[in-house]
């Protein structure tokens, strides 16, 4: 299992970026201190503000990323480096509830109303059932990852 | 007090989830609220309380002292959490070991409270300002009186719900799951997000609600004893499949606030799913109802 990430309801920004990178990201909304720990511990990184709950999880054996003072994108930055991510093209999610994402085939495409035209490839959320294709924003995604990463997504 | 009077009260004390109107004023909360509240003990195991919970159909339970102090609450959503905590600590554990655990052990101990002659638009402050959607009521020496759930004000209240429409009050895109995910993943997207119903999606259509109800369903129903035999990491690679409800209310979008709550009231379930021609606009819950009630003037 790949690198999983639980980041607090501070870090909206941080999130979608770790789910358009393919990570499987929580993110967290009020949910209180002990299961905050409860959940990240075993198996996944905490991305939080919160120096208070930093401490408690790390000594409950959490690995525990630390934000303080620094702006989103310095975040994702220092995530990037430490972590070592990448653009993981086979495993894409939705950016809004962190499902996995399937090709959708084309004769369904069709058929759905929401799907625009002249698009070759479509995606779904397996969970919510949002449609994501590579329309114009996409280039502002891969000039993101490039600076991020170093490396642009392939354009297949 | 007549004689006759007495008897027809001590008659009452005996019967569960009947109103205690007879020394309350008709604007406090003690009114509206359910008397006597249900209520366990810190010692109480697991496979007790499941079977309170399944049996006379109560979401919530208070945890209370032998001399009626009120200590705690248990709601399923404590349960599951415990259930996802044990799973992660130790896969091997037989799933029956569990069902020994003490209420202590699940309880949350910040029960939100109020007293019995506040007004009930008071409550409804204290409900949206906690986001929760029952109040234990308790006198001044914070001994469980009754219970006020967001139900009870809605009874109250149904006359003054705004004229608005379902599409003005739903959450928008709801936190869903796929109905093909683990009961682990369902788990931890509903304690991450907060949520304990999830709509539930099958090839991007709404077939059922997920909810940490029907797993408590589920734990204290008969189906569990399939499993019994089974670790907590196989219990929680079931698939979600098995813990969805097929036939949660449905609406739609542009149906007015005061049918949809005739037709939530009716069902069990206390939310609706908002579908428009086949696809999930929305979800709507009891606390959306409670936004909608127009307090004062």
């Amino acid at each position: 299992m790949g690198l999983r990430f639980l980041v607090d309801s501070m870090h909206g920004y941080v999130a979608k970026w770790l789910r358009i990178m393919g990570y499987d990201t929580l993110y967290l909304n009020s949910v209180n201190d002990e299961d905050i720990v409860q959940l990240a511990l075993g198996d996944r990184v905490l991305v939080t503000s919160d120096e208070e709950l930093a401490k408690i999880a790390e000594k409950r054996g959490v690995e525990v990323f630390l934000t303080k003072g620094l702006t989103e994108e310095e975040v994702l930055r220092l995530l990037v480096e430490r972590f070592k991510l990448f653009f993981q093209e086979d495993s894409l999610r939705c950016t809004v509830c962190n499902g996995e994402l399937e090709p959708l085939p084309p004769e369904e495409a069709e058929k759905n109303p929401e799907a625009p035209k002249n698009v070759d490839l479509l995606w779904r959320c397996k969970s919510c059932g949002k449609l994501y294709w590579r329309g114009s924003h996409w280039r502002n995604i891969s000039r993101q990852i490039l600076k991020l990463t170093g490396s642009e997504p392939s354009h297949a | 007090m007549s004689k006759d009077r007495e008897k027809g009260l001590r008659y009452m004390k005996g019967r569960p989830r009947k109103r205690v109107q007879s020394y309350s004023s008709p604007s406090s909360v003690l009114y509206y609220a359910t008397s006597p509240p249900l209520s366990v003990t810190k010692t109480t195991p697991l496979s007790r309380l499941l079977e309170t919970m399944v049996a006379r159909g109560f979401r919530r339970v208070f945890v209370a002292t032998a001399s009626g102090l009120l200590e705690g609450i248990v709601t399923p959503m404590e349960i599951v959490k415990h259930l996802l905590w044990k799973s992660r600590e130790s896969p091997g554990t037989p799933v029956m070991d569990i069902m020994s655990t003490p209420v202590a052990r699940l309880m949350r101990k910040d029960v939100v409270s109020i007293g019995p002659s506040e007004s009930m638009s008071e409550s409804i402050i204290l409900m949206k300002k906690n986001s929760v959607n029952s109040l234990a009521v308790v006198d001044k020496s914070n001994r469980l009186k009754a219970v006020l759930t967001v139900r009870d004000v809605l009874e109250r209240f149904n006359y003054s719900l705004e004229s608005g429409f379902v599409k003005d009050y739903m959450s928008k895109s709801p936190v869903c799951i796929s109905i093909d995910r683990s009961l682990r993943e369902g788990v931890e997207t509903m304690v991450s997000s907060g949520h304990r119903r999830l709509p539930c999606l099958e090839k991007s259509k709404p077939v059922g609600l997920f909810s940490s109800r029907s797993i408590v369903r589920f734990l204290g129903g008969r189906e569990f004893f399939k499993h019994a035999g089974e670790t907590l990491g196989e219990l929680m690679s079931l698939s979600v499949v098995d813990f969805t409800v097929r036939d949660p209310p449905v609406l739609d979008p542009q149906v007015r606030m005061t049918e949809a709550w005739e037709m939530v009231k009716r069902s069990s379930y206390g939310s609706a799913l908002v579908v428009k021609s086949g696809s999930l606009e929305g979800f709507l819950t009891e606390m959306d109802f409670l936004k909608a009630v127009r307090i004062g003037p």
